[in-house]
């Protein structure tokens, strides 16, 4: 039995979760970190989650949270404000993300300096209320995020459904764009913003930018894309990790029952359970 | 209301989505989210109830008072209503935010409640002109997920359905004084008949189609909305409309079509629960003379009882091509859904497309068993529904009259 900082036994590679008032340690020696606080001597977690030590450095990292951002990160986010040369970005942070003129490609593809005129018709490239998928470039000192969307692959969103879930949930792969066998394309934002759209042809691969087509989406994929959200909402309220594999194992074991009844607490509990079966079985 | 915002995309998806009956999560446009009732959560009141709507929530308790009644109706008690936005169920209401919000929900169910068969008001009387009891009806909105209007009337029929009234005892005391006594006992009270409460259906108009239970999404695509309140009876006590948009008269009256399919409110006398048929008669080629009249006398035998005897006067009517189809009617009530089986619209147009040929009426008979077989297997034969379809029997007076009609 080893007792650890966190003064209860921990066996190696086990995580040690604390709630508010739980006592880390008695040992003075640490510093302390995020989501703790000194309370005579003795360093006491401030939120519920699980217990991070670096050398001497103690801190807490929370279940559930705020996105807080991180390079690299890919986050679907809603445009709140259009300013002087940049946008500001609804991202589930604790702060407005911001999103510069000169972060954005121009439709067409080409590159030079934004001029006084793309200032002015920055609203006909992205409005308030519109989708967009970006990267974090980086993170200001105050921990605003600044996104860019350099890259095809990012831009306005189109036609879909957007589903918001927790970030802690949402767990950290290679590609956070993928394309469903089962007919969809979602886009896993870390930020715990899941955008659900149906899978584009050939042809507009390539169009990116802020071309969004209104033509009315088929039935049959209609039908996909409100099983997956069902799925996403089942899977969120009984708070399984969110990536592909799992996404697309909750909508095979859906498939016998009808869409709208996913969303009833029982079925709920046993798709979700199944699922979990599923995923222990063919990843161990 | 809270609000949400969309792009454009995302409003033309829901549209498209709503115009082909299938919204966002998978409900058709005439399907409630799932919804959970409690009763007696608040101890300090003399009824509550607590309703959850998909992610909208609503508390409602009531308080019975004693009180002097109003000079307009001395014989009767009377309610308050009152609607509490809490800053809780959405960052809007912060403050002073929630307070017109409030103020138009509680107007709206003055206006629902403001007649003499919702609440027996007679009941809540003690002594006309002197005493009587007041309900003082709390609604408290703990989530805003779209659709309060349906909650809070729901909340609202479940507390006062939970509601008890302490018994009264009036005495008359020395020198003419009235003297009150409750009784102690908690079990010896008065509950009040909540079979007339009238229950809120709100549809909202997206696109050329409208939609019950509207998420707050579905409420950002529409322009205008129509409040309906019916009780079981089917009477509307109250009819709004809100919205900065506007309803064309017709869409109006299309609206208040559905409304007749919705569980708060079955328009047609629930029949009873329809009956196995005995093994099928054989299409046989003796036909009693009395078939050729038949047409005229289906209409003077009332809908529910009719569906027997039209079902025999069909194996009995004269057909040639005698396919003895041997095969079993079960006639099941189907689940309590809100719209009406849709293999009836299935076999109602295998009815009507051949009957416009006048030629021979004998090509629709052998259509006629295989659109039973359908109509009547498919819906399951669960639980005892509140509403059977009601237009099953009238839609077969008239497709077997003109079918069996020469």
């Amino acid at each position: 039995m080893n007792k650890g900082p966190t003064g209860r036994h921990s066996s190696h590679g086990s995580k040690d979760l604390v709630v508010p008032g739980d006592v880390i340690t008695t040992d003075t020696g640490f510093m302390r970190g995020h989501g703790t606080y000194l309370d005579d001597d003795n360093l006491t977690a401030s939120v519920a989650g699980e217990v991070e030590r670096v050398d001497k450095l103690i801190c807490v990292k929370p279940l559930k949270t705020r996105f807080n951002g991180e390079v690299g990160d890919v986050v679907v986010g809603r445009i709140t404000e259009v300013q002087q040369k940049r946008w500001k970005v609804e991202t589930n942070s604790r702060l407005d993300s911001v999103l510069l003129l000169s972060s954005v490609n121009l439709p067409g593809g080409e590159l030079r300096r934004r001029c006084a005129e793309d200032e002015l018709t920055m609203r006909s490239y992205l409005q308030e209320g519109d989708l967009i998928s970006a990267e974090v470039q980086s993170v200001y000192a105050d921990g605003a995020l600044l996104l860019h969307t350099r890259s095809l692959k990012y831009g306005k969103l189109g036609q879909g459904v957007l589903v918001q879930i927790s970030p802690s949930l949402i767990k950290r792969q290679k590609t956070h764009f993928h394309h469903l066998p089962c007919g969809a394309s979602i886009i896993l934002g870390n930020n715990g913003f899941v955008w659900l759209y149906p899978t584009p042809g050939q042809q507009d691969e390539e169009a990116g930018g802020f071309f969004t087509s209104l033509e009315p989406i088929s039935l049959s994929d209609r039908e996909v894309i409100s099983r997956l959200r069902n799925c996403l909402l089942a899977l969120s309220a009984h708070k399984v990790l969110l990536y592909d594999t799992s996404v697309l194992y909750c909508y095979e074991v859906s498939l016998s029952q009808q869409v709208k009844d996913i969303l009833k607490p029982e079925v709920m509990e046993e798709i979700v359970m199944m699922t979990q079966q599923k995923l222990v079985e063919h990843e161990g | 209301m809270a609000t949400v915002q969309l792009s454009e995309a995302e409003k033309v998806y829901v549209l498209h989505g709503i115009r082909d009956d299938l919204r966002v999560d998978g409900r058709s446009c005439e399907d409630y989210r799932h919804m959970e009732i409690e009763t007696d959560v608040v101890s300090n009141t003399d009824g509550s109830a607590k309703v959850t709507l998909g992610h909208t929530a609503v508390l409602v308790g009531i308080k019975a008072e004693m009180g002097k009644p109003r000079p307009a109706q001395p014989a009767e008690g009377y309610m308050e209503f009152f609607v509490d936005c809490s800053a809780n169920a959405t960052p809007e209401f912060e403050g002073r935010g929630g307070e017109e919000l409030g103020m138009e929900l509680t107007n709206t169910l003055y206006r629902v409640f403001n007649n003499k068969r919702s609440v027996d008001l007679a009941s809540l009387c003690i002594s006309p002109g002197e005493h009587c009891w007041l309900l003082y009806v709390d609604v408290l909105l703990l989530q805003c997920d779209g659709n309060l209007y349906d909650g809070i009337s729901i909340a609202i029929k479940a507390a006062l359905f939970n509601t008890k009234i302490p018994k009264v005892l009036i005495t008359e005391g020395e020198d003419g004084v009235t003297e009150i006594e409750l009784s102690d006992d908690p079990y010896d009270c008065v509950r009040l008949s909540v079979d007339n409460v009238p229950c809120i259906v709100t549809l909202c108009k997206v696109g050329p189609r409208h939609v019950v239970d509207a998420t707050l999404q579905e409420k950002a695509c529409s322009v205008a909305s129509l409040i309906m309140a019916v009780t079981p009876a089917g009477t509307c006590t109250c009819m709004r409309k809100v919205g900065g948009g506007s309803l064309d008269p017709e869409s109006i009256f299309e609206m208040t079509e559905v409304r007749g399919h919705d569980p708060g409110a079955p328009p047609f006398p629930v029949c009873p629960s329809f009956f196995l048929l005995p093994p099928p008669v054989p299409l046989s080629s003796s036909s009693p003379s009395s078939s050729s009249s038949s047409p005229s006398s289906f209409f003077l035998l009332p809908p529910p009882l009719a569906l027997p005897f039209l079902l025999l006067l069909l194996f009995l009517s004269p057909s040639s091509s005698s396919s003895s189809s041997s095969f079993l009617l079960s006639f099941s009530s189907s689940s309590s859904s809100l719209l009406p089986p849709p293999p009836l619209a299935l076999s109602s147009l295998l009815f009507l497309s051949p009957s416009s040929s006048s030629s021979s009426l004998l090509s629709p008979l052998p259509l006629l068993p295989l659109s039973f077989l359908l109509l009547f297997l498919s819906p399951s034969s669960s639980s005892s529904s509140l509403l059977p379809p009601p237009p099953l029997p009238l839609s077969f007076l008239l497709l077997l009259s003109r079918c069996v009609d020469i």
